[in-house]
C-alpha cells in the first residue's frame, strides 16, 4: 500500500471538483449498476464568445468540436417572451464519454463558465443525442384556467401523488397542470426538455375518470396505468408505498379539501432519486435546475403572453458539504432563474423555498484557526463499515485574491497504513492511496470557483463494503478500510483570524429507500453529544472543539433568492436540535456573504411526544406524521402562495424581506439559526392532533 | 367434558390447524383468538373438568337421589334429519356436518394426457349433484358438473414472472406488518371491513369458516396435482421474509381463500335486505369492491413477501371467486353457478396480478381475458330441490346477523 502522486492537467475553478474522482478511482460508483445503456447529465454554463472563438481557431480535434457544438446547441434553446436566455443548460453525455473525464472535457473547459456532472439516467428515459433541450417551441396545451388569484405552485420532490384528492378541485378535476417524471420513459419532448415523461392535466383527469372500479378512484390503478407505480416495469416506485416525502411535502405546500381549494395551479417534478440513489460524488443539480425551469416555463405558457403569473416553488432537498457562500452551481442556477423571471416584463414574482437542513447534530462540520502555537490541526473522520457508497470531505479555505501555498493537507488512513505526503493549496495533482492495483483514497485541490475566492481540498474515499462487482459475484473494485481517517491541516501562511471550514458530504439514505450509504462524521473528545441530563446537547459550540453544530446549513440554501426555512417545535417554541443553520463561513460584512442563516423557522414537529406534523400519505384519506425542515419549508411556501394570490391584501409579495417581516422575533432564538424568528402557519389539515 | 372446553377454541377446527400449518386453517385459530367461544368455555370448561367437581357431584347425587322412579312422560322426540336440530349441536359438531355436505359433493379429475409423457395436463374440479332415487332402496343417482378447470403455466412463464418478485420486494418494509399478521389468512382484515365478531356474528363466522375450509381443500388438491415450485426454488435471491409454506406455489391459497371469503361475505350481507329491491346498506358496489380490494391486497402481500408469483394470485382469484359464488348458490339454495377455466398455455408471463382486470364489478362476474387464459366453461344448473336444509339453516342464521 502506497501513496502515489498523479498530475492533473487542469484544476480550473469552473470544473466540477468531483470529476477527478468520478471519472477516476470513483468510476465503479459513478454509473448506475447493471444498466447497459445510460448517459450522464452535465449542467454547464457556456461562454458563447469563447466557444465560437475556439471553433473558429481551426486546429480543433473533431471530438472537441462536436462537444462544443453540442453545448452551443443546448444553450440555444427557445426562450419564452421577455425572458433573458438561460445561463445554465443540461446535456447528456454517453457514459463512456463521461468516464473519459478530463481527456474529453479538458479541451472544452476554457469555454465553460461552470460545469458539473450529475448522476446518469438510463437510455429509456432519454431522447437520442447529447443535447437535452429543444431548439424549437414545443407545442404545449395548457388547460389550467387562469384567474386573477392564480398562483403557480411548483413542487420538486420524490413520489408526488398527483391523483390524491387533496390536489383535486370541488368538481373532482385535478388541480395539477402537469407532472414531469424526470426518470420516466421518454415519449417525446417535455416542454423544452428531451428526457423523462410528462403527465398532463388531461391524462390525470382521464385516469381519474377511467380508474373507478366500484366508484371511488382506485389510485393504485391510476399510478399503475401512468407507469409511476407499475410492477411490470423496472424502476423504483415510491408511489406504491403508503407514504412518500413528496406526498407529505406537496400536501403541506398546496393540498386542500376539494371544497376549499383555491385557484392555484400545481406543477410537480419528480426527481430521478430512484435511479440515482446508488451513485455518489454527484448532485442532483442538473435535474433540480431543469425542474425549476420547467415550472417557470409552464407558468409562462399559462400566462400566454400576459403578465407573469406568480410562482412559488418548494424544493425540500439538501446537501451538507459545499462552499456555503452561494456559489454552489445549483445555488447560482436557482438565483439566476428566479432573478431573470422577476425581471422579465410586468407581472408577479417567482419565489423558491428551501429547508435549512437537518444535519445540525451530524458532526459533519469542523472549523479552526491557526496560531503560532498551534500550526497544525488534526481531524478524526470516522467512516462506518458496511458503507456501500463513497464518502467525501471538503476542506474550504478562506478567501484569497491569488492562490498561494497557505496550507497543506495530509491524510492518514486507519491502522498501520502510510500517511500521505502533503498536498498544498494550488497543487495541480491528485494524491492517491494505492493498494493491490486499486485506489482507496484520493486527495485533490480545487481552484476557487468563479465569483468565489475560496479554494477547496476534496478527500474522496471508496465504499467500505461492496456486494459484488461488474460481471462478478464477488467485489472486484477497491474497498476502503473503515475506521478513523485522520486529516492533518498544516498552516503555512494563514493569519490567526482566517478560518478553515470542513464539511463531510451527505451520504445517508433517502426516505423510504433501502440503506446504501452510511453517514460518516468527525470525532473529537471535546465534542459533547449529550448534556448532563442525558438530552441531546444543543447549546453553544465549545470554542476549543473544532467540531461545530453551527454552520451545517443546507449547502444548496445559501444563495441570495431562496427563502430558507428552519424547523421549530410547536409545543414549546424551541428550535429543533437537528435544525441546521449558519453562520456561513468567511469574512462577515464582505459583499460575498449575503446570508448568515435561514430566514424564518416554521413548524417541523408538533411536540416531543408527537413527532413530525400531519400531512398526506400517498393515498386519499391517509395521514402520516413526518418531521424535519423538509416539512417546515412547504408551510412557508403555502404562506407565500397565499400572499401572491392576493398581493393587494398583504404587505409585499413573499420575498425574503416580506417573509421575514411576518416572523415573530424572539430574543432566545439565535438569528443564524431561526432568521427573523418563528412563523406558525396554521395547520393544513382539519384533523387536529392531540398534543 | 374436555370436548366442551375444546369448543372454547372453536376450537376443534384449531385442531385441524395441526393439519394445517398452511395458512388457511391456522386462520381458524384466529376465531379462537376472538375468545368469544372461549367465553363459552368459561361457562363450562374448567369447573366440569375439575376432579373436585366430579366428586362433589357424586356426593350431591348420593344426598339427593332417593328411590329410583321411572318417569311417566318421555321427553319430546326430535325429528329425523331435521336441519333445525343443528341449533342443538355445538359449533364444532355443526362444522363437521356442514363440511361433509360441502366436501362430499366435490370431485377432482386429472385430464388430457400429454401425448409424450402420458401425464395429465390439467385438473378439473367437479360439483357432484346427487338426488334420492325414485325407487326406495336403490342407490341415489349422481352426476358430476364442472366447477373449475386449471391448466398450469409453463416453466418459461414462471421464469418471466420471477422479475415481479424482485420488483415487489421493494415494498417489504412498507408491508411488513401486513405480511406477518396475514400469515394465517388475514381474517382480522375482513372483520375490519365488515363488522364481524364472535359475539355479534357467530353464525357468519361459522359460515365463512366453512367456506374457507372448502376453498382450502380445493386449492390444496390443485396445488398437489399441479405441483409448481415456489419462487425460492427458482433463485437464491428471492429471500422471502417469512418461511415458504410446505406446499406448491400455484395457485395461491391466500388469494383463493381471501376472494372466496369476500364473495361469500358480501352476498350474505346483501341477502339480509328485509325488502329485496329496496335500497340497502350492503347492496352497494362500494362494499363489494372494498372487500375485493382487500382480498387483492392480501394476495399481493404474498408476492411482496417472496412466496408467490403474480400468476398464482391470478388463478387463486379465479378459484376464490368461482368457489365463492358456487358456495353462495349452494348455501342459498340457488339453481345455477358459473364454471370457470384458467388456461396457463395462454398466459403471458409479463402479466401482473391486477384484480379488476379479471373481474367486472358492475356485472359481478369474472371476465374472459385476452389472451384467453381466463374464460367461462359454462353455466351449471343445480336442481334446487336437491339442496339440503343443513346449508340453508346456517345461511339463514348468518344472514339474520346482517339485518
Amino acid at each position: 500500500m502506497r501513496w502515489i502522486s498523479r498530475t492533473l492537467d487542469d484544476t480550473g475553478g469552473n470544473l466540477d471538483p468531483y470529476l477527478a474522482w468520478t471519472t477516476g478511482p470513483g468510476r465503479p460508483d459513478a454509473l448506475l449498476p447493471g444498466q447497459v445503456g445510460q448517459r450522464t447529465s452535465v449542467l454547464f454554463s457556456l461562454n458563447m464568445g469563447a466557444a465560437n472563438a475556439l471553433l473558429g481557431s481551426g486546429d480543433v480535434p473533431n471530438e472537441t468540436r462536436e462537444l462544443v457544438e453540442a453545448f452551443i446547441e443546448a444553450s440555444q434553446t427557445i426562450t419564452y417572451g421577455a425572458l433573458r436566455p438561460d445561463r445554465f443548460h443540461t446535456a447528456f453525455l454517453p457514459a463512456a464519454a463521461h468516464l473519459r473525464g478530463r481527456d474529453l472535457i479538458g479541451p472544452v473547459l476554457p469555454v465553460l463558465d461552470r460545469v458539473c456532472f450529475g448522476p446518469p439516467l438510463p437510455e429509456r428515459c432519454l431522447d437520442k443525442g447529447i443535447v437535452a433541450t429543444a431548439q424549437e417551441a414545443v407545442a404545449r396545451v395548457k388547460r389550467g384556467k387562469v384567474s386573477p388569484n392564480t398562483v403557480v405552485v411548483g413542487v420538486i420532490d420524490d413520489g408526488l401523488p398527483f391523483a390524491h384528492e387533496r390536489f383535486r378541485d370541488r368538481n373532482g378535476r385535478t388541480r395539477v397542470e402537469a407532472v414531469w417524471v424526470q426518470d420516466g420513459d421518454y415519449r417525446g419532448p417535455v416542454d423544452i426538455f428531451r428526457y423523462g415523461r410528462e403527465i398532463t392535466r388531461d391524462e390525470i383527469d382521464q385516469a381519474l375518470d377511467d380508474c373507478r372500479p366500484g366508484g371511488p378512484v382506485d389510485e393504485d390503478e391510476v399510478y399503475r396505468r401512468l407507469h409511476v407505480a407499475d410492477f411490470a416495469r423496472s424502476g423504483w416506485r415510491s408511489l406504491a408505498r403508503h407514504a412518500t416525502h413528496g406526498a407529505h411535502v406537496m400536501d403541506l405546500a398546496c393540498g386542500f379539501d376539494p371544497a376549499d381549494a383555491p385557484d392555484w395551479i400545481l406543477v410537480g417534478v419528480q426527481l430521478p432519486v430512484a435511479t440515482t440513489r446508488n451513485t455518489s460524488g454527484t448532485t442532483l443539480a442538473s435535474y433540480a435546475s431543469d425542474a425549476l425551469k420547467y415550472i417557470r416555463n409552464t407558468a409562462l405558457t399559462l400566462a400566454n403572453g400576459g403578465p407573469r403569473l406568480p410562482v412559488v416553488v418548494n424544493l425540500s432537498y439538501g446537501l451538507v458539504a459545499g462552499p456555503h457562500d452561494g456559489t454552489h452551481i445549483l445555488e447560482e442556477a436557482i438565483d439566476t432563474v428566479v432573478r431573470d423571471y422577476n425581471q422579465a416584463g410586468a407581472g408577479l414574482p417567482m419565489r423558491v423555498v428551501l429547508p435549512s437542513g437537518n444535519s445540525r447534530q451530524g458532526r459533519g462540520h469542523a472549523e479552526f484557526q491557526f496560531t503560532p502555537a498551534k500550526p497544525e490541526h488534526e481531524l478524526s473522520w470516522r467512516v462506518h463499515p458496511d458503507d456501500l457508497t463513497p464518502s467525501f470531505v471538503e476542506i474550504w479555505l478562506p478567501p484569497a485574491v491569488a492562490v498561494s501555498r497557505r496550507v497543506e493537507v495530509i491524510v492518514v488512513p486507519p491502522g498501520a497504513r502510510p500517511a500521505s505526503p502533503p498536498l498544498g493549496e494550488g497543487d495541480a495533482k491528485a494524491l492517491e492511496l494505492e493498494d493491490d492495483g486499486g485506489v482507496l483514497c484520493q486527495v485533490t485541490y480545487h481552484q476557487p470557483t468563479p465569483g468565489s475566492q475560496r479554494g477547496m481540498f476534496l478527500i474522496a474515499l471508496q465504499p467500505t463494503a461492496r456486494i459484488e462487482g461488474a460481471g462478478s459475484l464477488t467485489p472486484v473494485d477497491p474497498i476502503a478500510p473503515s475506521g478513523v481517517w485522520t486529516v492533518r491541516v498544516r498552516n503555512l501562511g494563514l493569519t490567526r483570524r482566517e478560518t478553515v471550514a470542513c464539511w463531510v458530504q451527505r451520504d445517508d439514505t433517502p426516505f423510504g429507500y433501502p440503506p446504501r450509504g452510511r453517514q460518516s462524521f468527525f470525532e473529537d473528545r471535546q465534542y459533547r453529544r449529550f448534556d448532563e441530563k442525558g438530552r441531546v446537547e444543543d447549546g453553544r459550540d465549545l470554542p476549543g472543539c473544532p467540531i461545530k453544530r453551527d454552520g451545517l446549513m443546507n449547502a444548496i440554501a445559501t444563495g441570495d433568492e431562496p427563502v430558507v426555512v428552519a424547523g421549530f417545535r410547536a409545543d414549546n417554541g424551541s428550535l429543533l436540535d437537528y435544525s441546521a443553520g449558519g453562520p456561513t463561513p468567511g469574512t462577515p460584512g464582505a459583499s460575498l456573504w449575503t446570508r448568515t442563516g435561514p430566514d424564518v423557522a416554521a413548524r417541523s414537529e408538533d411536540s416531543g411526544a408527537c413527532p413530525g406534523v400531519f400531512g398526506a400519505g400517498t393515498r386519499t384519506g391517509s395521514l402520516v406524521a413526518m418531521g424535519g425542515t423538509s416539512v417546515a419549508a412547504p408551510r412557508v411556501a403555502r404562506l407565500i402562495a397565499e400572499f401572491l394570490a392576493e398581493p393587494s391584501a398583504h404587505a409585499g409579495t413573499g420575498g425574503r424581506p416580506d417573509v421575514r417581516s411576518l416572523a415573530a422575533p424572539t430574543p432566545v432564538l439565535p438569528p443564524e439559526r431561526a432568521g427573523a424568528g418563528v412563523i406558525d402557519v396554521p395547520p393544513v389539515h382539519r384533523r387536529r392532533r392531540r398534543l | 367434558m374436555s370436548q366442551l372446553s375444546g369448543e372454547g377454541g372453536f376450537g376443534g377446527f384449531g385442531g385441524f390447524g395441526g393439519f394445517g400449518g398452511f395458512g388457511g386453517f391456522g386462520g381458524f385459530g384466529g376465531f379462537g383468538g376472538f375468545g368469544g367461544f372461549g367465553g363459552f368455555g368459561g361457562f363450562g370448561g374448567s369447573p366440569y373438568d375439575h376432579p373436585l367437581v366430579s366428586e362433589a357431584l357424586v356426593r350431591t347425587r348420593d344426598g339427593l337421589v332417593g328411590t329410583w322412579d321411572k318417569p311417566s312422560v318421555p321427553p319430546s322426540e326430535l325429528a329425523i334429519e331435521d336441519a333445525d336440530n343443528l341449533a342443538r349441536w355445538s359449533a364444532f359438531i355443526r362444522g363437521g356436518v356442514i363440511d361433509f355436505e360441502l366436501m362430499s359433493r366435490i370431485g377432482f379429475t386429472a385430464e388430457d394426457p400429454d401425448p409424450g409423457s402420458g401425464r395429465p395436463t390439467h385438473m378439473k374440479v367437479w360439483h357432484l349433484e346427487s338426488s334420492v332415487a325414485a325407487k326406495p332402496g336403490r342407490p341415489p343417482t349422481a352426476s358430476y358438473k364442472p366447477l373449475l378447470e386449471i391448466r398450469r403455466p409453463s416453466m418459461a412463464v414462471f421464469r418471466r414472472q420471477l422479475d415481479f418478485l424482485n420488483e415487489y420486494a421493494e415494498l417489504r418494509t412498507d408491508r411488513g406488518a401486513e405480511i406477518l399478521t396475514q400469515m394465517n389468512g388475514g381474517f382480522a382484515f375482513v372483520a375490519s371491513v365488515s363488522n364481524i365478531s364472535p359475539d355479534r356474528t357467530p353464525f357468519t363466522i361459522e359460515l365463512l369458516a366453512a367456506a374457507q375450509r372448502l376453498t382450502i381443500f380445493v386449492h390444496l388438491r390443485l396445488k398437489h396435482a399441479l405441483a409448481c415450485k415456489r419462487p425460492v426454488e427458482h433463485t437464491p435471491q428471492v429471500q422471502p421474509v417469512i418461511a415458504t409454506p410446505g406446499h406448491a406455489s400455484f395457485p395461491s391459497g391466500h388469494a383463493s381463500e381471501a376472494f372466496a371469503t369476500a364473495v361469500v361475505l358480501w352476498h350474505l350481507q346483501r341477502a339480509a335486505n328485509p325488502n329485496p329491491g329496496d335500497p340497502f346498506i350492503y347492496n352497494s358496489r362500494k362494499w363489494r369492491v372494498q372487500l375485493l380490494r382487500l382480498a387483492a391486497r392480501i394476495a399481493q402481500n404474498r408476492t411482496v413477501a417472496g412466496l408467490h408469483f403474480p400468476v398464482d394470485s391470478i388463478v387463486g382469484m379465479l378459484i376464490g371467486v368461482t368457489v365463492g359464488q358456487y358456495l353462495v348458490t349452494r348455501f342459498s339454495q340457488g339453481s345455477a353457478y358459473r364454471a370457470w377455466r384458467f388456461d396457463g398455455s395462454h398466459f403471458n408471463g409479463d402479466t401482473d396480478f391486477v384484480w379488476h382486470k379479471l373481474y367486472d364489478v358492475d356485472q359481478e362476474r369474472l371476465v374472459r381475458t385476452t389472451p384467453k387464459y381466463s374464460s367461462l366453461i359454462g353455466q351449471a344448473n343445480i336442481d334446487p330441490s336437491s339442496a339440503d336444509g343443513i346449508l340453508a339453516w346456517l345461511w339463514n342464521k348468518a344472514r339474520a346477523e346482517w339485518a
